[in-house]
């Protein structure tokens, strides 16, 4: 037995490794396939995203060739809609957020002193859905059927009328399919930082990058909901005639803008802020002192995280918005840019008090720092209203966007690339290559945007294909795009320096830059395992303090020294404190993930070929894939091999208690739902108020009455799930699988009455969007008791195999928490859906 | 007050983590609200435009601002008083809270400050036009 506080003895390190590896090691050959390990699989997401980065640059050279010359006919209108709006979207979607998810998912483990982030499977098949999804988005370039609306596919234009064939569909279906990437990163991530935190990582003493990571990923499960309801909604109108964005029928087509925007404007600090958090950890090491105002930085990462989601609208200045409303969003966006400048001031603070040592990482710093804030006060410039009417839509924009994004997000993540080569490698960059790269890059970026802010200045709109000679734009345009091609040379010499890194660089000794942080506490390139024992932390700064922590740790002579169990194991900590909990037990390699993401591709490709029959059968056998998947948790004896004898004292395998990292996983997941929800009532408010053509009739529709019991169904099942959840916390579990059995009939009699309602109602979704928005309520809270039902005759299943009970009572836990949800989310729609119209005049 | 009498509001006096979200997340709530009441207020009663800003939106939104900006102040004042508390502390939670109490009492400033800056619109736009 190993206590989890104590420095126990000394191991023999190499039969330890062994020891280790036979658990966790990573299969090879086809096999790998079913790798669901942290490393493995944020490698696969970093260079998947890096291909996905060279496809889009070269479409941006393509544009830049386009635009050298007036009357140019290098591509046509229709090729180049589609390459601007592919380079857009394939930049945000399939480079940005992935990459940096991956360099997230790659190093928060190894910083915070676990063995893997908390749902290995989760982040499988969030991979295998980034990489089918971005295949199928990608393919429609091949296929001439590119999505060519732009990156933001404003309705009207996104619309069936006007982007007839499947362009538009590939860009909804394939980006929500990706999304599922996102989100189940964003959720995994946050539940990692907050509950696998080495022993003594209290809040204050996380590194800087796991507090940029939480607020990114906080940001990204309430921040993409929006953006995958207005996709649902787009697809919707397109495929089934469904009246949303069309005011003809009710419906308005800023609404799209609106969700759009929602997610849109933090989605632009979702990039920005794990790039600050990759400067805020590089920084230190070469300026060789602490960071400079911690509890600033912290406090500017969260007054972002906040503050971003009250910005959208500046993208909207230009659709007739009352004046006070602009004012309100133009000072807000003013705001934001006082915690940002917070953090440019400690990164100079601490450069300017520190012994700064130039390196590779530092000069992509020094880049970042020059061109981001070039690209934040233009933000600021735009932020004026009337400002931003004299350059709305014209290359201004597009060069602030790209000073922001590629200075805030690219120079940052190469500066991170170069830093942790040594830890992907055990090999140091080369000093040549590596500055000729940056210097290429700098200037031929700075020789292309820079020039496009006068471009814009001059009046050149964005998004038009070619231009008439002497309007003053051929100058600057063709200086644009000739240090467009410099930049990808720059590009083109830091990949070739990256791949001969890896067969010639000079090896790294550890820790070679004499870095802070834990992760460079693990072998370089790093065991499946990160770290033989998990360490007990005092500081910050443990490498700097603790100089023979690797040495101690590969020894055992930290906590959960052994894996002879059979089982995958790291420490849950407590949220706040960072003092353990329960020991988590993680889920080894398997093939669901990629069975899942695979059938979930035939749902997006049938989708797209209007293969409704074959989604639905697809749909199904996703469904049931993953509820296969599920079955092999908590007490099942492949989830917990091995006997749980050999714990630290005072703790439990976390399927034992009543707390785990699943029951914080369904929260953050239900926190976006509960966005999506709050979206779809956002959209039902901004209609009625604002759709010119909005017409509810005047009787309600659902009736005062149905809808009610539907929510006293659930509102009843609730309570038999949660009598179960106190009876098993008393230690009876008597009548446990009845009572499941009781509150799926629940579940099953609401089910029931949302289809009569359905069947009842009469709605007219195809004629008037006041149906629609409530035909798609029903359905969500449909799909919602539907899975309920599922879940509790699942559990009633479990329960009589033994898998779920007093000895293993987690899994009632985490179900009751979607069942109070649907209670809820189905107790507002009442209210806001049915109770609100009568108080304004409607005949019940 | 006897000791061990309830105090309504001790739970704002301690440096729990929530309180580094509390602030902007109801910070953003008011920000909805004010963009949303005045769209309401629009479209169900818009004010001349020749009234000016002195209308009945902007003195509804107006006071509600003002509410919101003194739970701020008196948010930012009483953490900034649990921070000051947080010294000497020997407890072995004391670098925890000392790290929590200032960032919350800073955070609840910021939220002040903002507030008062978003709302400035409000003495001088018209609502509607």
């Amino acid at each position: 037995m190993s206590e989890p506080t104590a420095t126990g003895a000394p191991r023999d390190v190499q039969a330890l490794h062994v020891e280790m590896e036979r658990v966790w090691g990573n299969p090879r050959g086809w096999r790998a396939l079913s790798i669901v390990n942290h490393s493995s699989v944020a490698l696969r997401f970093m260079v998947t995203g890096g291909v996905f980065f060279l496809i889009a640059g070269l479409l941006a050279m393509l544009i830049r060739a386009q635009l050298a010359r007036p009357r140019q006919m290098f591509m046509g209108a229709e090729a180049y809609h589609q390459a601007f709006t592919m380079h857009g979207t394939m930049m945000m979607f399939l480079f940005a957020v992935p990459v940096l998810q991956g360099l997230a998912a790659y190093l928060l483990p190894k910083m915070l002193g676990a063995r893997d982030l908390v749902f290995p499977r989760l982040s499988a098949l969030g991979y295998w859905c980034y990489l089918f999804g971005g295949i199928i988005l990608t393919s429609s370039l091949f296929l001439g059927l590119a999505p060519n609306a732009g990156w933001f596919m404003y309705t009207p234009l996104s619309s069936d009328v006007y982007s007839p064939g499947l362009h538009s569909d590939f860009w909804l279906l394939g980006v929500t399919f990706v999304e599922i990437s996102t989100m189940a990163a964003g959720i995994e991530i946050a539940v990692s930082i907050l509950r696998t935190r080495a022993r003594g990582m209290a809040l204050h003493q996380m590194p800087i990058f796991a507090w940029s990571m939480l607020v990114t990923s906080m940001m990204i499960i309430v921040g993409f909901p929006p953006l995958i309801l207005g996709s649902i909604l787009l697809e919707l109108e397109r495929a089934a005639g469904w009246a949303f964005f069309d005011p003809a029928r009710g419906g308005d087509a800023v609404l799209w803008q609106h969700l759009f925007w929602l997610f849109g404007h933090p989605e632009v600090y979702i990039i920005f802020l794990p790039a600050a958090g990759v400067v805020s950890t590089i920084v230190p090491v070469f300026a060789r002192r602490p960071l400079v105002g911690y509890r600033w930085v912290v406090i500017a990462l969260v007054s972002i995280g906040f503050v971003s989601f009250g910005l959208w609208v500046h993208h909207m200045f230009a659709v007739g918005i009352p004046a006070m409303a602009q004012a309100f969003f133009s000072l807000a966006s003013m705001l934001v840019a006082i915690p940002t400048g917070i953090q440019v001031f400690a990164w100079i603070a601490t450069l300017w008090s520190g012994r700064p040592v130039w390196s590779v990482p530092m000069l992509w710093i020094a880049g970042f720092l020059a061109v981001f804030v070039a690209g934040g006060l233009t933000g600021v410039m735009l932020a004026f209203v009337p400002f931003d009417w004299q350059v709305h839509d014209t290359h201004f924009v597009v060069a602030h966007f790209h000073y922001v994004l590629v200075g805030g997000m690219v120079f940052p993540l190469l500066a991170g690339v170069y830093y942790w080569l040594p830890h992907f490698s055990g090999r140091m960059p080369s000093e040549r290559l590596s500055k000729t790269g940056f210097w290429l890059s700098f200037i031929g970026f700075n020789g292309t945007f820079l020039i496009m802010h006068w471009t814009g200045l001059l009046g050149m709109p964005r998004r038009v294909y070619t231009y008439e000679p002497g309007l003053g734009w051929d100058g600057p345009n063709l200086v644009s795009s000739v240090f467009s091609f410099v930049m990808a040379f720059g590009v083109a010499t830091v990949l070739l320096d990256l791949a001969l890194h890896f067969r010639h660089g000079r090896k790294a000794c550890a820790n070679p830059w004499g870095a802070d942080t834990l992760e460079w506490a693990t072998a370089t390139p790093p065991h499946a395992y990160n770290f033989a024992s998990l360490p007990t932390l005092h500081t910050r700064h443990p490498l700097w303090l603790q100089p023979d922590l690797p040495h101690n740790i590969a020894a055992g002579m930290h906590a959960l020294p052994h894996a002879a169990h059979g089982r995958r194991e790291t420490l849950g900590s407590d949220p706040i404190t960072g003092q353990p909990r329960e020991v988590i037990h993680l889920p080894g390699n398997s093939w669901w993930p990629l069975a899942a993401g695979a059938i979930l591709s035939v749902v997006c490709i049938a989708l797209l070929l209007k293969a409704y029959v074959l989604a639905g059968v697809a749909a199904l056998a996703a469904l049931a894939v993953l509820l296969r998947w599920s079955w092999e948790n908590g007490a099942h004896p492949s989830a917990a091999a091995g006997e749980a004898h050999d714990l630290p004292e005072g703790l439990q395998l976390h399927s034992r208690t009543f707390d785990g990292p699943g029951l914080w996983g369904m929260g953050l997941t239900l926190l976006a739902d509960g966005a999506l929800f709050t979206s779809l009532l956002f959209g039902w408010l901004y209609l009625w108020t604002a759709a010119p053509l909005w017409q509810p009739p005047e009787r309600s529709a659902l009736g005062v009455w149905p809808l009610l019991a539907v929510t006293a169904a659930l509102a009843v099942g609730t309570g038999v799930m949660q009598r179960c959840v106190a009876r098993l916390r008393k230690g009876q579990e008597h009548g446990l699988a009845g009572r499941l059995l009781a509150a799926c009939a629940c579940a099953g009699l609401a089910g029931a009455g949302l289809v009569g309602l359905l069947a009842s109602a009469q709605l007219q979704p195809r004629e008037n969007a006041h149906d629609a928005v409530l035909c798609l309520t029903l359905w969500f809270l449909l799909a919602h008791a539907a899975l309920a039902a599922v879940m509790s005759a699942l559990q009633a299943w479990r329960v009589h195999l033994g898998y779920v009970g007093l000895r293993a009572p987690y899994e009632p836990v985490v179900v009751a928490l979607w069942w109070r949800f649907t209670a809820g989310a189905a107790a507002v729609a009442w209210l806001v859906m049915v109770v609100l119209p009568l108080a304004f005049g409607a005949q019940p | 007050m006897k000791r061990g009498a309830r105090r309504p509001f001790r739970w704002l006096s301690q440096p729990h983590p929530l309180h580094l979200v509390l602030g902007f997340a109801l910070w953003l709530a008011w920000f909805a609200l004010l963009y949303a009441a005045q769209g309401v207020g629009c479209a169900v009663a818009p004010p001349p435009a020749q009234q000016g800003a002195f209308t009945s939106i902007n003195v509804l939104l107006g006071v509600g601002t003002l509410a919101f900006l003194a739970g701020f102040a008196a948010a930012a004042a009483i953490a900034a008083r649990a921070a000051r508390r947080q010294g000497g502390d020997e407890a072995e939670d004391a670098p925890l809270a000392r790290f929590v109490a200032p960032a919350a009492a800073l955070l609840y400033g910021a939220c002040a400050v903002s507030t008062l800056v978003v709302g400035l619109p409000l003495l001088v736009v018209p609502p509607c036009v």
